[in-house]
């Protein structure tokens, strides 16, 4: 079983290709993601902070890869295990006859923690639906089991991804080299996971751990290629025995649940369970048959199996296999693979992940898998490298999958309440983060333009561009105002950067948890959000950093506008963009151009500036010099931010936007609030109703609270 | 002697807000076993629940299941049962303890499906990392061929005599070795204690979770663990069965005792468990359990 390595021969003299192809795998990963899961992401709108444990990981261009008659044996050798795991489950928790005959002896068995009380007896129509194993080749080339992933598999999602960029990297070495796709196995996937459940046109969901899951990028990931919607248990409840996903429109059902928590945090009612983790009662549903979960309750036993040891004999015992991957003995030699290095070529040990699904009939396995590399003193089952290779099965034959008939859902109707209170963080963060960068933009360009005007008239400009800076940054922010201007301001600037950050992050964290619902070039953005932020570390950022930020935003609007299915997501999330906005138009106004202190503003002077920075702050100065050649007015630009309806960053039009989406969403105290506001807009009034249309907003939809709290124990 | 008893257990939260849900798991109701009939029991819930699971667990205990859909702030679930209960005055079993563990060990077929998940680790009680001071503490009443049953009648008395019941000392989960270390602690914990002893030198025990009659005999002293769930163990002997025995109160047999669940530890059969789901509030638990001798 020597692998052909002949595409590859030729690239591996070419060590500045491969260094090429590295960077650019770099850069496609981190726009997929996987790198932009900073780990100091900042507090989410519900208070829970982020610690997003995923670590960015690296793609050795290298690919491993695999020859016809090697990946079909693998693949036959694989499908046959997945089958005998199935029996062995099965007879766990049913007939136990390997505990009675002490092939599996109970006390190892029983004190593993993975035998979970609840699984016993249980008759799940089908244990694996989903299956990754780890091999590891040696170098005499025999293939051998490193360990079986059956609770909840992770890495087909990492493995779609590193493809997706290998094919993005080295397409035409790809082509000649006969790599076999992987796009169908999503499709192969689905049809598995549908026939779990009896259900004519069943929904399935991917039941995520959340964004502070380690495998949160892939969870992500999947479900897109699935086309499915990724859940978090705050979505899920269980009613009469059936599970459901909350969503703007009531509780919809669900009938698959591809589980990506293990058996002890998927129901906080099962014993022994991990506190609050999961969601109530689903093991309740599961046995009576209300859902079907992907892997069955229970399935983590087999892992527990093969760490004692155990778990050859069981197999041998219950469903003998012919041509057996066999565990691999300690001092065996492992076969090394080439690998690029920072300082040249070397070779290391891979781990080779193979995935596969059962959709009763038959057992499908990936043609290709995931390669991780051995740091030196790696245990096999748990690689520290953080890199990863692509496996390429070459020229094997694909057969094509029977589709099954699945729901439509909409993604643009369906909208969990989780998801829409994501959105609607999203947008207002990037609207806050938005201003305050344009804002900070204008009044450095300003200073930068002509330093003399920091000290003239008695640092007045100075004090007020602090004035300003802090109505956009409070009430999060924000200190008293200095006696000295200049020491005004610059405290204001460094308020103001930190907020910026701050918001960015926010913005970030919540769109993470929402990608299926934004355009796929929403995450290229994301990254370069994140490279900026990352450099924002100086107390004033510089006006070029201001106007990549301010076009990072310009396209993150672009494509909400331009990409987003109009429907009750779009419209959650742009009432968010609108909501904000108009606070802060308001608040702006409010500052810098103190409506109603009778004209003139004067020319030249501290007030006309501020009425100029005002302007430019809420992008509208263009508009207003279109209109008013003169100096600037303060009647007239009041006017054009406060009640010119065909600006779009006026609150006028704000306003009428909220009331839009209002009617459209049947939210009665939206229209009814937005309708006490057709009249001439009272600025100090407005505040009060504004913050009405969000309290509102947040108590109609996401204020009821959704995470389980233990009960105190009550024995005594 | 049969004597028949009526138990309500009473186990009330009141909380310091509205729960919009509430979910609870109650191991309340006795079961029957060779030595005890239940007569009647029925669970209840208030607020009346929404909904409403029944069903035996692996060890054959009986499991409801409530779930409350609608804001409340109380959840009370009450047990009201009717049981007759035999106690066998001398259990015995001459086998010595070595050749217990060596059977247990070895058992095969239904033999091992009933004795050896009571031989090993459980969540509550972990025999690998006490291993040392459980078999120091079976050192102290254990000889060689001692009978099984001597085996549990010495650690019962000598946990009853060298340890102290303190009810303000433990949580729910305190571990083994804090029990061992500060030699104190409350009924589940001496029970675990005994069961992680005897599980040390490769005998079965299993955790048991019940009633005690509330008021004494005329003559008798009132037991520990009177007026609540109360806890104790009981040991596999081939001869004689399962024989029960309580550490806290130093007794061996039972007499006096209703049998709810039995399970590995504390994990497989507490009482009442459960989540709430709602804005952060205090939790107040109020636990009352009346066994009162009838007819």
């Amino acid at each position: 079983m020597v692998m052909s390595n002949t595409p590859i021969d030729a690239l591996l003299g070419d060590h500045d290709r491969l260094l090429s192809w590295r960077e650019r795998a770099d850069r496609l990963l981190e726009a997929e993601g996987a790198g932009h899961l900073v780990h100091d992401l900042p507090v989410r709108s519900d208070g829970r902070a982020t610690s997003a444990a995923s670590r960015p990981w690296r793609l050795d261009p290298i690919p491993i890869t695999l020859d016809r008659a090697v990946h079909e044996w693998l693949a036959s050798a694989v499908a046959e295990r997945m089958r005998a795991l199935s029996v062995v489950l099965d007879d766990l928790h049913g007939a136990r006859t390997l505990l009675r005959s002490g092939v599996v002896p109970a006390d190892v068995l029983f004190a593993s923690g993975a035998y979970r009380s609840e699984a016993v007896g249980s008759a799940p129509r089908r244990w694996l639906t989903v299956y990754a194993v780890d091999l590891i080749e040696s170098a005499d080339g025999v293939w051998h089991i490193v360990q079986d992933l059956t609770d909840a598999p992770v890495g087909i999602g990492y493995t779609l991804l590193d493809r997706s960029v290998m094919t993005r990297v080295a397409p035409t070495e790809m082509a000649s080299a006969g790599v076999t796709p992987l796009h169908g196995f999503a499709d192969a996937m689905r049809s598995a996971l549908a026939s779990c459940s009896t259900a004519e046109s069943p929904r399935i969901v991917v039941f995520s751990g959340g964004l502070d899951h380690p495998s949160y990028v892939e969870q992500a990931y999947l479900s897109v290629q699935l086309g499915v919607n990724l859940v978090e248990g705050a979505d899920l409840v269980v009613r009469q025995r059936r599970l459901w996903i909350r969503t703007l429109d009531g509780l919809e059902p669900v009938d698959v649940v591809l589980r990506r928590l293990e058996d002890p945090g998927i129901d906080p009612l099962q014993v022994d369970s991990y506190g609050a983790a999961g969601v109530p009662g689903l093991l309740s549903a599961a046995r009576a048959g209300g859902v079907d979960l992907a892997n069955a309750f229970g399935c983590g036993v087999i892992e527990a199996l093969g760490r004692s040891g155990h778990l050859e004999s069981a197999i041998a015992a219950m469903a003998p296999i012919g041509a057996a991957l066999a565990p691999m003995p300690a001092d065996t030699k492992v076969r090394l693979f080439p690998m690029v290095g920072d300082d040249g070529p070397h070779e290391a040990p891979v781990v080779v992940r193979m995935f596969a699904v059962d959709d009763g009939e038959r057992v499908t396995v990936l043609p290709g898998g995931s390669g991780r590399v051995l740091a030196p003193g790696d245990d096999p089952r748990e690689p520290t490298a953080g890199v990863a290779k692509d496996v390429w099965a070459l020229r094997v034959p694909v057969r094509p999958v029977q589709r099954r008939s699945l729901p439509q859902v909409d993604f643009g109707s369906s909208v969990p309440t989780r998801v829409a209170d994501s959105l609607y963080w999203m947008n207002r963060s990037a609207e806050r983060a938005e201003a305050i960068a344009r804002l900070m933009r204008t009044i450095t360009s300003s200073f930068d333009q002509d330093p003399g005007l920091l000290e003239a008239d008695g640092e007045r400009r100075p004090s007020i561009a602090a004035a300003l800076l802090r109505s956009v940054t409070t009430p999060f922010v924000g200190g008293e105002p200095e006696h000295d201007g200049l020491a005004d301001h610059a405290a204001a600037v460094a308020d103001a950067t930190r907020e910026l950050t701050r918001q960015i992050g926010s913005l970030m964290s919540e769109a993470i948890t929402v990608r299926e619902y934004l355009s796929a070039t929403g995450g290229r953005l994301l990254a370069h959000l994140a490279s900026i932020r990352a450099s924002l570390t100086h107390d004033r950022p510089d006006v070029e950093q201001l106007d990549s930020l301010l076009a990072d935003f310009a396209a993150l609007a672009g494509l909400w506008n331009e990409s987003t299915v109009r429907g009750p997501a779009w419209r959650i999330g742009d009432l968010g963009r609108r909501l904000e906005r108009a606070a802060l138009t308001r608040r702006l106004v409010v500052t810098g151009l103190t409506p109603g202190a009778g004209e003139p503003l004067g020319v030249g002077g501290p007030e006309s500036w501020a009425a100029e920075i005002t302007l430019a702050a809420c992008e509208s100065l263009v508009a207003y010099r279109r209109r008013h050649r003169s100096e600037v007015e303060r009647r007239a630009a009041v006017a054009i931010l406060i009640e010119d309806e065909s600006n779009p960053r006026s609150l006028r039009h704000a306003i009428t936007a909220v009331q839009r989406h209002a009617a459209a969403i049947g939210w009665t105290d939206g229209v009814a609030i937005t309708e006490r506001l057709s009249g001439a807009i009272d600025l100090t009034g407005v505040a009060d109703e504004l913050a009405a249309l969000d309290s509102s907003v947040v108590s109609r939809w996401f204020s009821a609270p959704t995470h389980p709290v233990p009960l105190f124990g009550a024995l005594r | 002697m049969t004597r028949r008893y009526r138990v309500v257990h009473r186990t009330e939260y009141r909380y310091g807000a509205m729960m919009t849900d509430g979910y609870s798991v109650a191991v309340v109701s006795p079961r029957s076993t060779g030595l005890q009939t239940v007569v009647s029991a029925d669970v209840t819930s208030d607020p009346e629940p929404d909904e409403r699971d029944e069903r035996v667990d692996q060890w054959g205990n009986h499991i409801v299941q409530f779930g409350v859909h609608r804001p409340h702030d109380h959840s009370t679930i009450e047990s009201v049962s009717v049981v007759e209960v035999d106690t066998v005055m001398h259990p015995d079993d001459p086998t010595p303890w070595e050749d217990v563990a060596a059977i247990i060990a070895a058992a095969q077929g239904d033999q091992a499906i009933g004795v050896r998940p009571f031989a090993s680790s459980s969540p509550f009680v972990d025999v690998g990392s006490n291993l040392t001071a459980l078999r120091a503490l079976a050192a102290t009443v254990v000889t060689a061929d001692m009978s099984v049953v001597d085996v549990a009648r010495g650690l019962c008395s000598t946990i009853f005599e060298g340890f102290e019941f303190d009810p303000g000392f433990s949580e729910v989960s305190t571990p083994l070795a804090d029990v061992l270390a500060e030699r104190r602690g409350v009924c589940q914990d001496f029970a675990h204690l005994a069961i992680g002893a005897l599980r040390s030198l490769g005998l079965a025990a299993r955790y048991v979770s019940g009633y005690i009659e509330t008021d004494p005999p005329p003559g008798e002293e009132r037991l520990i663990g009177a007026d609540a769930s109360h806890a104790w163990c009981s040991i596999w002997t081939p001869g004689a069965g399962w024989v029960d025995f309580d550490p806290t109160n130093g007794h061996l047999p039972v007499e006096r005792h209703v049998t709810v669940a039995w399970g590995r530890d504390y994990a497989d059969v507490v009482p009442v468990r459960g989540v709430v789901i709602g804005p952060n509030a205090d939790q107040d638990l109020v636990v009352s359990v009346d066994v009162a001798r009838v007819g």
